[in-house]
C-alpha cells in the first residue's frame, strides 16, 4: 500500500477516535439529564410521562409494539405509493413480498435492499417510510443499550428507564442534529436534495442498445438523497437511495464526501463506548470495550487491504495490468484503500452501505467482511446494538474467567448468575442459528438455488453472505444473488426479525435482572475489567465463538475459493 | 398476498410477546 493510502486510512480512523470522547460525553448527558422545558412540552404533546419508569418487561413490550407499528407503516406506504403524492416517476406499488422484506429490513435497522431504490420507491416512500425508520430504528437500538447500561449502573431497583423517553432523546438530541450537519455538508459536495423528477440529458457519446436502436439520451435519477444519506451512515442503516449505494457518483461524489461518510459509519458506535464508561462511572470500562473492538477490527482491515492489493490470477493470465490491485467492482476514483476500509467498516459497524461491490473482492478480501458480520456485529456494530452485543460477550468472558479461578463472576460490581448466562447464550446463538439454517435452506431448496447466479464456492458464499447480513442486521449484499423473490424476501425477512428482536428481548431481560441486584464492592478475587488482560479475554471469547460457529461454512465458501484460485 | 405477509408479521410479534413472559418466568418472576 502506498503512503497516500495509509494516510487516508489513518485520517478516517483518527477522526473517529478524536470524536469518541466529546460525542460520547454528550450522549451520556442526553440520556442522564432531567428533561428541560422544551422536552417537557414535547413529551406532553406526545402523551409521554417522562417520570414513568418501566420494568424490563414493559420496556420490551414497548420495543415490540413500536417495531410492529413500524413494520406495518412501512409496508402500507410501499403498497399504496402508486396512489400517494410525491411520485414523479410514477412508480407502481411495491410487490407484497418485497414490501414485507423492506418493511422488516428498515424497522430492524438492517436495510437489506432486494430492490433498486431509484427504480422502485417513490420520493414519499423514501422520505416518510425509509428515512424515518433510519432514525427511529437506530434510536430504538440506542434505547435498548441505555437500558442495559442502567442495569449495570442501578442498584436494587426493578426499572430500567422509559423506552419512549429514550427513543425521543436519541432521535431529537443525537441523530437529528448530527444528520442535519452531515446532510448540509454532503449537499455542498454535490449530493442532490430535491423532489423534482429525474433529468433527461443528451449523451456525450451517443450509443446503441442491445437491439441496435440508437440511444442519444439518458435519464439521471435525482431525489431527496442527502437527507437520507446522512442518517443512513450515522444510524448504521446503510440503505442507499440509489441501487449502487455509495458507489453511485451522486450518492458519493467526492473524496471528501467519501471521508465524511466513512467517519459517520463508525462515529456513533465508537462514541457509545465512552457513553457506557461515563454512565457506569468508570470511563476505563468504555476504553476497554473500545480497545477490544479495535483489536479485532484492525487485523481484519489489514487482511482485506492486503488481499485487495493482490492481483487476480485469472486476470493476470489475460494480461490485465493490475498494478493498482484487484480493481474489479471498485470505483477507480476511490481505489483499493478507501474501498477496503469502507468494506470492513460497513460490515464491522452493521451499516451495510457499500462504495464497492463485495462480490468482486478476492476470496480472502471478502472473507473479512463476511466474518465481521458473523461475529454478531459486536465490533463497533449497529448504533446501540453493537455495544449491547459486546457487553453480553463481556458477561460471557467474566463467566469463563470465574470458572477458571473458581469464583463467582462479577462485572461492574454485579454478580453474574445462571439467568444472565442463559440470556447471553440466546443472544449469541439465535443469530448464528438463523445464518446457518437460512444458508442451508438457500443452497438446498429449489427456490433458493434458482436465485444463485454463480456456481461452486462463490455461489455458496453469496448465500452465506446474504443470511449473515440479514440475521446480524447488517444489510450489505455480496451481490450475485437474485434475492427479490418470495423465497428470499420471506426467509431473509424472518432472519432479520429474529436477529433483531430475538436478541433485544434477552438483552433487556439481563438489564432488568442486573438492575435488581446489589452492588458488590471489588474484592481480592474480582477480575479487573479495564485491563489489557480482560481485553485479551474478551477478544478471545468473541473470536473463538465466531470461529467455532462459522469456520466450517467459511471453509466451504471463501477459503475453498481462495485455494481453487491459487491452485 | 398482503394477508399472508401481514399474518407473518403479526404472528412473529405476538410470539415475541410470549417470549417476554417466558424469559420473565425463567427469571423467577412468572
Amino acid at each position: 500500500m502506498t503512503a497516500n493510502g495509509f494516510l487516508q486510512l489513518a485520517l478516517a480512523l483518527g477522526l473517529v477516535l478524536a470524536c469518541v470522547r466529546p460525542l460520547g460525553w454528550y450522549m451520556a448527558r442526553v440520556y442522564s439529564r432531567s428533561p428541560g422545558a422544551v422536552e417537557r412540552r414535547l413529551f406532553r404533546l406526545l402523551g409521554i410521562d417522562p417520570t414513568a419508569e418501566m420494568t424490563w418487561q414493559r420496556y420490551a413490550g414497548a420495543v415490540l409494539a413500536f417495531g410492529f407499528v413500524s413494520v406495518l407503516a412501512v409496508y402500507g406506504v410501499q403498497r399504496l405509493q402508486a396512489v400517494l403524492p410525491l411520485n414523479p416517476e410514477g412508480h407502481p406499488a411495491v410487490s407484497a413480498d418485497s414490501s414485507f422484506n423492506t418493511a422488516v429490513s428498515f424497522a430492524t435497522n438492517t436495510n437489506w435492499q432486494g430492490y433498486g431504490g431509484e427504480s422502485t420507491m417513490s420520493y414519499l416512500t423514501q422520505m416518510t417510510a425509509l428515512a424515518v425508520q433510519n432514525f427511529l430504528s437506530a434510536a430504538a437500538g440506542m434505547a435498548v443499550l441505555v437500558a442495559l447500561i442502567r442495569g449495570f449502573a442501578r442498584r436494587s431497583v426493578d426499572t430500567v428507564g422509559n423506552f419512549w423517553v429514550d427513543l425521543v432523546r436519541g432521535t431529537v438530541y443525537v441523530l437529528l442534529p448530527l444528520s442535519l450537519v452531515l446532510a448540509v455538508a454532503l449537499v455542498s459536495q454535490g449530493v442532490p436534495q430535491t423532489v423534482s423528477a429525474s433529468h433527461e440529458v443528451a449523451l456525450v457519446e451517443p450509443t446503441a442498445d442491445a437491439d441496435g436502436k440508437p440511444v442519444a439520451t439518458q435519464r439521471i435519477a435525482v431525489g431527496p438523497v442527502a437527507s437520507q444519506l446522512a442518517i443512513k451512515q450515522l444510524g448504521t442503516n446503510g440503505g442507499g437511495f440509489f441501487n449502487t449505494n455509495s458507489a453511485h457518483p451522486l450518492e458519493n461524489p467526492t473524496p471528501l464526501s467519501n471521508l465524511l461518510q466513512l467517519v459517520a459509519i463508525l462515529l456513533v458506535p465508537a462514541a457509545l463506548c465512552w457513553t457506557f464508561g461515563e454512565m457506569v462511572g468508570d470511563r476505563r470500562q468504555g476504553w476497554a470495550v473500545l480497545a477490544a473492538m479495535a483489536v479485532i477490527f484492525l487485523p481484519l482491515l489489514g487482511l482485506t487491504v492486503w488481499a485487495e492489493h493482490q492481483p487476480n490470477p485469472a486476470l493476470t493470465a489475460l494480461g490485465v495490468d493490475q498494478a493498482a490491485g484487484n480493481m474489479e467492482g471498485k470505483e477507480t476514483r476511490l481505489g483499493v484503500p478507501n474501498s477496503a476500509l469502507w468494506a470492513v467498516a460497513t460490515t464491522a459497524a452493521s451499516n451495510g452501505s457499500v462504495n464497492s461491490m463485495h462480490d468482486s473482492y478476492t476470496p480472502l478480501g471478502g472473507l473479512a467482511p463476511l466474518w465481521l458480520m458473523q461475529l454478531g456485529e459486536v465490533v463497533f456494530g449497529g448504533v446501540g446494538s453493537g455495544l449491547y452485543g459486546m457487553l453480553v460477550f463481556a458477561l460471557v468472558a467474566v463467566f469463563i474467567a470465574g470458572l477458571m479461578v473458581g469464583r463467582t463472576p462479577e462485572y461492574l460490581g454485579k454478580k453474574i448468575g445462571a439467568f444472565e448466562i442463559k440470556m447471553a447464550s440466546l443472544v449469541v446463538l439465535l443469530p448464528c442459528a438463523m445464518v446457518l439454517i437460512g444458508t442451508a435452506l438457500g443452497v438446498s431448496a429449489e427456490d433458493g438455488k434458482t436465485g444463485v447466479l454463480n456456481a461452486g464456492p462463490h455461489g455458496f458464499s453469496e448465500v452465506l453472505y446474504a443470511y449473515s447480513s440479514a440475521a446480524n442486521n447488517n444489510g450489505s449484499a455480496f451481490a450475485g444473488l437474485g434475492a427479490n423473490t418470495p423465497f428470499y424476501n420471506g426467509t431473509l425477512g424472518l432472519a432479520m426479525l429474529v436477529g433483531r428482536f430475538g436478541v433485544m428481548l434477552p438483552v433487556l431481560a439481563v438489564a432488568g435482572s442486573l438492575a435488581r441486584k446489589k452492588h458488590t464492592p471489588p474484592g481480592p478475587g474480582t477480575l479487573p475489567t479495564h485491563t489489557p488482560l480482560f481485553v485479551f479475554l474478551l477478544v478471545s471469547v468473541v473470536v473463538v465463538v465466531g470461529a467455532l460457529s462459522f469456520l466450517p461454512t467459511l471453509a466451504l465458501g471463501p477459503v475453498a475459493e481462495h485455494l481453487m484460485m491459487r491452485s | 398476498m398482503d394477508f399472508v405477509w401481514l399474518a407473518v408479521v403479526t404472528a412473529f410479534f405476538a410470539g415475541s410477546y410470549f417470549l417476554i413472559q417466558l424469559l420473565a418466568s425463567l427469571q423467577g418472576e412468572g
